[in-house]
């Protein structure tokens, strides 16, 4: 998975999450991933809270984007430029998240 | 003629002469080359684009238009068409710089170009459609529904409170649920600096929520899980615009 994300036009980085919400891999280095988990573990709570479970989570803004998957016991996240290939990167997830 | 001598003399030279002339700021240049340039290549599209930029810039506004109308021979060309909505901004030609902007939302639906036309125009217009608020918005989200990619639609400020919806039985509830998930990532999207918040989809076992934010307002579509999330946010990008001209948002 992680070679298919890091190949993908306009990737800018990723990261996993455990169930509690801690980051335990991905691009960044500890202090920055664990802060960047930190705020998509915010957003899961507040969609979780609103919306029950979801699967996938996309943002995007005018000069990037943010993709969520929502899996079992794992989230991944991955930053990416706007003009990315948004399509596979949720077929990624969902791969990875099912 | 020498390989040197026709690069020379090729719209591709001249294009690139004129645009160094105009990061330099010297329009009165540029305009000279460009209009060599276009007499040369009267079908280099980007030249007509240049010249029309240039005498906008020298607010000779007619001829800004003559050459951008010209650069409109390329269906992709948003910069002509937003120097062009320019150009009749600034003749007070507001209806022209609707159609215009229209053109630009075909192109790209979300784009800062766009988003700024569509500001002036409403910035323009909101002292005539101040009273139509109330009565237009309805018909525009009914237009949605009606739409096979899309279930249910939610007007709503930013603070969560509902403007209008259909479709949508909870939508009080849901409005107060979406600003909230709005809210957070407007915080989550600054610290990846992914810029100003555009859209959010949450795609849920049952349902898919496509969310185009505007500057006070987010218009929420609701579809089912296999719902055409491409179609639904070309035609929720389209009619948000609308909605926020008419609010004067």
């Amino acid at each position: 998975m992680i070679n298919r994300i890091t190949n993908i036009i306009g990737y800018r980085g990723h990261g996993v999450l455990n169930e509690h919400g801690t980051y335990i891999e991905g691009s960044y280095h500890n202090d920055l991933g664990s802060s960047l988990g930190s705020s998509i573990s915010n957003l899961k709570a507040v969609i979780e809270e609103g919306l029950g479970d979801f699967q996938i989570l996309s943002l995007r803004g005018t000069k990037g984007a943010i993709f969520i998957g929502n899996g079992k016991d794992r989230t991944y996240f991955i930053h990416t430029s706007q003009e990315t290939n948004y399509g596979l990167i949720r077929e990624i997830l969902n791969r990875v998240i099912s | 003629m020498s390989e040197g001598l026709q690069y020379h003399k090729s719209g591709l030279f001249f294009a690139s002469l004129a645009d160094a002339y105009i990061e330099k700021g010297m329009i009165e240049d540029a305009i000279k080359i460009l209009k060599e340039a276009t007499t040369l290549h009267p079908d280099l599209t980007y030249g007509h684009r240049l010249l029309g930029i240039c005498y906008f810039k020298t607010n000779d506004f007619a001829r800004a238009e003559q050459e951008l109308k010209l650069a409109l021979k390329d269906d992709n060309d948003l910069k002509a068409r937003y120097y062009l909505a320019l150009t009749f901004l600034a003749t007070d030609r507001i209806e022209d710089a609707r159609g215009i902007l229209n053109e630009m939302i075909r192109i790209t639906p979300e784009c800062s170009e766009a988003e700024e036309i569509r500001k002036e125009i409403a910035r323009r217009t909101r002292g005539e459609e101040v009273e139509e608020e109330a009565l237009d918005v309805t018909p525009l989200l009914k237009e949605l529904v009606s739409l096979p990619a899309i279930d249910g639609v939610i007007l709503l400020e930013k603070d969560g409170l509902t403007i209008a919806s259909e479709g949508v039985e909870e939508s009080e509830e849901l409005a107060a649920i979406i600003s909230g998930i709005a809210n957070q990532s407007l915080t989550t999207g600054s610290e990846f600096n992914i810029g100003d918040l555009e859209s959010f989809t949450v795609i849920t076992p049952h349902r898919r929520f496509i969310n185009i934010v505007g500057p006070d307002a987010i218009l929420t579509l609701i579809s089912g899980p296999d719902g055409g999330e491409g179609l639904a946010t070309l035609y929720g990008t389209k009619i948000h615009s609308r909605i926020i001209s008419i609010l004067g948002r």
